[in-house]
């Protein structure tokens, strides 16, 4: 009696609140394949590391130093090689990681440090000792032109590595502070694919329960979901290209356009791959339906 | 096979535009809708924060 009741074809309403279902599962499912994207450009330093040490962004930024010490020597007349050679290879690369570990921690945990900042002191010593600096500044002024001038050196070489204003970012992320718990939001972020998967299963189980537990129209339908999610995702990939973000870094910051095109180019085989198995998984449930009845389970729910 | 099942394998792929091309329209919509509005706020934000 009771599998006779279980085995009743679903109503029209039944049908439709499944559909619901169905059309809000394959949401959450496009949701979290974007989530996990997102984890895994907050979640891994590692990545970031290599792309800011990468040896093409460190030429691309080294050049843009010279430029940049260039304008400044020639405003204070100092001469820039021996500045130019105590910023550029490790110096460079240990300020890279520097700004990849503070931006990658206020991601990751929520915890704002000090924004990291070059030896100014080292900088300011050899300022003073330039012949072409001294020649240029009064002897009573020079200890203090010599530390503003420090200071605009330290600033370029710090923009090369964080290209943010961080005059803006530093108060920005205080006053957030002051209104939500940022390591809770992080620990939360970092927690979104797992409760987006939780609330994938809780729907799919849903959908199951509406359509009376019939196999076939529960492969069906989340076969639906699953490539409907894949169509999705591709759309939204599509989007992004559209969107172009990239290009419109590139009008601000070059050097940084090159990053996000790393980026980019590291993340896209797991969207791809994502994808893949969301098509994947529609297709294995279409596979499946197309059993004879009464090989793929029971019947039903297909009509 | 029957004819049966060969209607039901018929049936299986338009379910997923069922589910996919309202979305697609929505978002479609709404791309053409505040697009561009996005696009510009996206814009301001990063020339705000990036500096050159």
């Amino acid at each position: 009696m009771k599998q006779n009741r279980m085995k009743q074809e679903p109503s029209a309403a039944a049908r439709a609140l499944a559909w619901g279902s169905a059309f809000l599962l394959c949401l959450l499912l496009t949701l979290l394949a974007a989530s996990l994207l997102v984890w895994r450009v907050t979640a891994s330093p590692g990545l970031h590391e290599e792309i800011a040490l990468n040896d093409a962004v460190q030429r691309q930024q080294e050049e843009h130093l010279e430029e940049r010490i260039g304008v400044l020597a020639a405003i204070y007349g100092f001469d820039e090689a021996p500045v130019l050679d105590m910023l550029r290879g490790k110096n460079l690369r240990d300020l890279n990681r520097q700004a990849v570990s503070w931006w990658t921690r206020v991601a990751q945990d929520g915890t704002v440090e000090e924004i990291p900042s070059p030896d100014t002191e080292t900088l300011t010593e050899l300022l003073i000792l330039d012949e072409g600096f001294q020649a240029q500044h009064p002897a009573e002024t020079l200890g203090e032109t010599a530390t503003e001038a420090a200071g605009k050196i330290a600033r370029v070489f710090l923009r090369e590595t964080l290209p943010v204003r961080t005059e803006l970012i530093e108060p920005g992320l205080k006053k957030v502070q002051e209104w939500a718990d940022l390591p809770e939001a992080a620990a939360l972020a970092h927690r979104l694919p797992v409760v987006l998967a939780l609330l994938c299963g809780v729907l799919a189980g849903f959908v199951a329960l509406l359509l009376s537990r019939q196999l076939r129209a529960c492969l069906r339908w989340f076969g639906a979901a699953l490539g409907a999610a894949a169509l999705l995702s591709a759309a939204g990939l599509g989007l992004w290209r559209i969107l172009n973000v990239r290009g419109i870094v590139e009008e601000a910051n070059l050097r940084l356009a090159e990053q996000i095109r790393r980026l980019e180019g590291a993340l896209l085989p797991q969207a791809a791959a994502e994808i893949l198995l969301l098509a994947g998984g529609a297709a294995l449930c279409f596979l499946l339906l197309r059993k004879p009845v009464g090989k793929a389970g029971q019947d039903g729910g297909m009509k | 096979m029957s004819t049966e099942n060969k209607a039901r394998k018929r049936r299986n792929w338009p379910a997923v535009l069922w589910l996919a091309l309202p979305a697609l329209a929505a978002g479609a919509f709404a791309v053409c809708r505040w697009g561009g509005t996005v696009r510009d706020l996206i814009r301001v934000l990063i020339k705000a924060a990036v500096t050159g």
